[in-house]
Formats: C-alpha cells, sequence, structure tokens
C-alpha cells in the first residue's frame, strides 16, 4: 500500500510532507540512547516483515504492521515507519521520494491511534488476559488496515477526483482489493501479539499489569 | 531482486563523472528535482525529461538490463492506478485521461531513474556516510544505520526459518494453520530483534558510543560538484520552459 511519485499534487505533497516531519519530530523528541537499538532493530525487523509475500487467493500480500508497529513501539513508531519506508524507497522504488510524507503518514497514524486505543482499553481493566490481549490487537491490527487505505483513498480523492469516477474507479478498487489484507492482518497481529506474549512478555511495553507504564 | 544482491552486484563500480559526484550534493539535487517535477504538467516535456534521465544513467555506465529490472518493479502499481483511471469513463479512454496516466506514468519513471542515481552510484558505505553529513538529527542517522546493518542479518534468518519450514513439508497456502506458522515466524523475527536489542545496545557502549553514530571525514564539495549541480537544475528549468 505504498504510493509512488507522480500521482499527488503539489498541495498534497506538501501538507503531507510537514505531517509527517511533524510526525518524526513527535518521535524524537525524548527518545533516549538506550531506546535506538530497539527501533533500529524493530525497524529492521518491519522492514524485512514487509518483504514476506503470503499468498491470499490468487494474488499475494505482504503484512501491513501498522496496528503491530504501534503496539511494541508506541509514540517511537514514527520513527521506524519513517526509516523502514525510506530503505525500501531507495533499495526496492517501493513507493516514491515525494510520496514519503503520505506514506509515512499512512502508517503511523494507524499505529499511534493503535497504541492509543490499547493503552485506553488497558486503562479501563478490559484487557485482563493472554487471550484478550490477542484478540484485541488483531482487532487493531486490522483497524490499522482500514485507517491506512482510507486515508490512502482519501488523499487520492482530495488529490484528483479521477481516481473516484465511475464503478470500477482506482479508490474503489482500492478499497475491495483490500478486504483480504484487512482479515489477514487481524489473524497476523493475533498470532505475532500472542506469540511475543507468551516468549517473551517484557517486550510488550502496553500489557495488564503495566498500564500505568508511560511510552 | 534478491536483497544480498543490494550491495553487490548492482552497485557501480566504475568510476564516471556520476559517482565522482559528492554524494550529499547528488542527493539533495536529486530530491529537489523530484519536488520540482510534481508540478510539470506537460507529458511530451516530461518524457524528454525521462530520456535525459536514461541518457545521464547510461552515461554513468550502469547496466541497461538492471534499470529496466527496477523500472518493472513498478508496473503492477501502476497498473493498479491506470487502467481504472483510463477506461472507468468508458472506452476509449479520453485523451484527458491519457494524458493523466501519462503524467502519472513518466514522472514515476522519472523518480526511478533518480533514485537509482542516488543509490547505486556509490558504494553503500559511502551513501551512509553522506547521509551521516546532512546535518540530520543523530537518533534517526543512527537508526538508519542500525537498521540497514540488520535487515541482511534478519533477512537471513528469515531465509533459515524458511528452508526449516519447507523441509518439515509446510507449503503455505490459505488456512488458519498457515496463518499462524506466518505469524509465528513474524513473531519470532521481533523477539529475535528486541532479544538482540539490549546485546546490541551493551556493545556500542563499550564501544564508547554517546549517541552520536561515528562517520568518516565528509567528502570535499568542490567546483566540479557545484556545477555538476547546477547543471541538473538547469536541466529542470529547460523542463519548465518548454512545459
Amino acid at each position: 500500500m505504498h504510493l509512488s511519485d507522480g500521482i499527488l499534487n503539489i498541495q498534497t505533497v506538501a501538507v503531507t510532507s510537514a505531517a509527517a516531519g511533524g510526525m518524526l519530530i513527535y518521535a524524537l523528541k525524548g527518545m533516549k540512547e538506550d531506546e535506538i537499538p530497539k527501533v533500529s532493530l524493530a525497524t529492521a525487523a518491519f522492514f524485512t516483515a514487509a518483504l514476506i509475500s503470503i499468498p491470499i487467493g490468487p494474488s499475494s500480500v505482504h503484512p501491513f504492521l501498522g496496528g503491530m508497529i504501534g503496539i511494541l513501539l508506541g509514540r517511537r513508531s514514527a520513527v521506524a515507519v519513517f526509516t523502514g519506508l525510506l530503505l525500501q524507497a531507495l533499495f526496492f522504488q517501493s513507493g516514491g521520494l515525494t510520496t514519503l510524507g503520505l506514506n509515512t503518514v499512512i502508517m503511523t497514524l494507524p499505529a499511534l491511534i493503535s497504541s492509543c486505543l490499547l493503552r485506553k482499553l488497558l486503562l479501563r481493566k478490559l484487557v485482563r488476559t493472554d487471550k484478550h490481549l490477542a484478540l484485541i490487537s488483531g482487532l487493531l491490527g486490522a483497524l490499522s488496515v482500514i485507517l491506512g487505505v482510507s486515508t490512502f483513498a482519501l488523499v487520492l480523492y482530495l488529490s484528483n477526483s479521477i481516481y473516484s469516477e465511475g464503478v470500477l474507479s482506482a479508490i474503489h478498487l482500492l478499497l475491495l482489493a483490500h478486504i483480504p489484507v484487512i482479515i489477514f492482518e487481524g489473524f497476523m497481529t493475533t498470532a505475532v501479539i500472542g506469540f511475543i506474549k507468551k516468549t517473551r512478555p517484557g517486550f510488550l511495553p502496553l500489557t495488564y499489569g503495566t498500564e500505568q507504564e508511560t511510552l | 531482486m534478491k536483497i544480498k544482491e543490494l550491495d553487490k552486484g548492482e552497485r557501480q563500480e566504475k568510476i564516471t563523472w556520476i559517482s565522482r559526484w559528492e554524494v550529499r550534493m547528488k542527493l539533495v539535487t536529486c530530491i529537489v528535482i523530484a519536488f520540482l517535477l510534481v508540478p510539470v504538467k506537460n507529458p511530451l516535456a516530461l518524457g524528454g525529461y525521462a530520456a535525459f534521465l536514461l541518457a545521464i544513467l547510461l552515461t554513468a555506465r550502469l547496466s541497461l538490463h538492471r534499470v529496466i529490472q527496477r523500472l518493472l518493479l513498478l508496473l503492477p502499481f501502476l497498473t493498479f492506478l491506470a487502467v481504472p483511471v483510463l477506461f472507468s469513463g468508458g472506452f476509449p479512454p479520453s485523451p484527458a485521461r491519457v494524458e493523466i496516466v501519462l503524467l502519472l506514468v513518466l514522472k514515476a519513471v522519472c523518480t526511478v531513474f533518480l533514485l537509482y542515481m542516488m543509490v547505486f552510484t556509490q558504494p553503500v558505505h559511502l551513501l551512509l556516510n553522506g547521509i551521516g553529513h546532512m546535518n540530520l538529527p543523530d537518533k534517526l542517522v543512527s537508526v538508519l544505520f542500525l537498521s540497514w546493518r540488520y535487515v541482511f542479518l534478519f533477512w537471513e534468518k528469515l531465509c533459515q526459518t524458511y528452508k526449516a519450514l519447507r523441509s518439515r513439508l509446510f507449503q503455505g497456502g490459505m488456512n488458519m494453520r498457515a496463518y499462524r506458522t506466518y505469524g509465528e515466524v513474524i513473531g519470532g523475527l521481533f523477539v529475535k530483534s528486541l532479544d538482540s536489542s539490549e546485546r546490541v545496545y551493551k556493545a556500542m557502549l563499550s564501544r564508547g558510543y554517546t549517541g552520536k553514530s561515528t562517520v568518516a571525514a565528509a567528502q570535499k564539495i568542490t567546483l566540479w560538484d557545484w556545477l555538476k549541480s547546477i547543471g541538473m537544475l538547469i536541466s529542470v528549468a529547460v523542463l519548465y520552459f518548454f512545459s
């Protein structure tokens, strides 16, 4: 779901680049030295995991990982997302230079929302067991794809109305094509967070019993 | 293309005017050009500029085959957007729609050429060293350097896991069991990464890490580097004139 260059108009490029810059500044603010290896290695894992193609019907998808990054890195998500996308654009031409801002926003926004929602649920003591945590993480993973693809569609619509014209418009196809990705991402995030909780519970900064911990 | 090839086969080893162009000047020039191409609305002029950029890449003695391979990576995404834009208004497509699609494709192609120029005309360590001297936030640069280093390590681990899965007759597919396996593989990747992060931090501290990545001395920016950058920016001015 990375937008390549040539699609956005100059106003959209300016606004999304500024928004991504703001998110990056917010993420870097107060970042401690000992967090650098954690964020870096999570970025490398995110970059590598995004290269895995998983078959769905006649096509294949790669994990979106927005929700998962939010749950694992919280407010530092923008650093991991921006670095991962920069590496993907530079070395794999996945995404682009002028769209790097938008692609960062598309992935960081769901990550931050997922992290915030999970924290709220934990504070209200709605997550009490490992199963709850895995299931809610799965829902947040699915929600992150919905949020990301909706932002993508909205920006396409604002950039040029031609992308929304007709029954088989680019936006309609985009939304339809992501339905299996939403379902897949939900299952995937459930499995990944369940696995991390089972093997290294300490790696999840947001979990029941540690609700007061701030990121 | 395999991830391992990124620092080997594809890299330009021949000394040409582009490989001698100072990395920071080259990066800034290419990024500025990419942004300057956004408002261009003339497909013919843009086509001419794409041909100009390709000619420049060829003067750097880069493999045309590799450049085409890079362009092919864009094909699925461009097709996904271009086909509905062309035909959602009926058949045959109107000239306005054809123009939009041409602009979309040509801008994407130009940026691929610029990215290729930025990344594949010098070894990665020189590229990263140049980025390290661009006055970006230290923490961001540290994250970029470390991530780049660990991508290869994780990719190797992932390939080993894949081999192990295949040896146990794992065939993937669309079922809950397969998805759970994929989830555990990705989860394992994150666990390994976070497991190693503490060791990496201790190793960094023992080597005198103070929150700033150490980079080699920056290349000197010469008059020739300025001339190359100005020349490239003039080429965009010519493009603006014709469009």
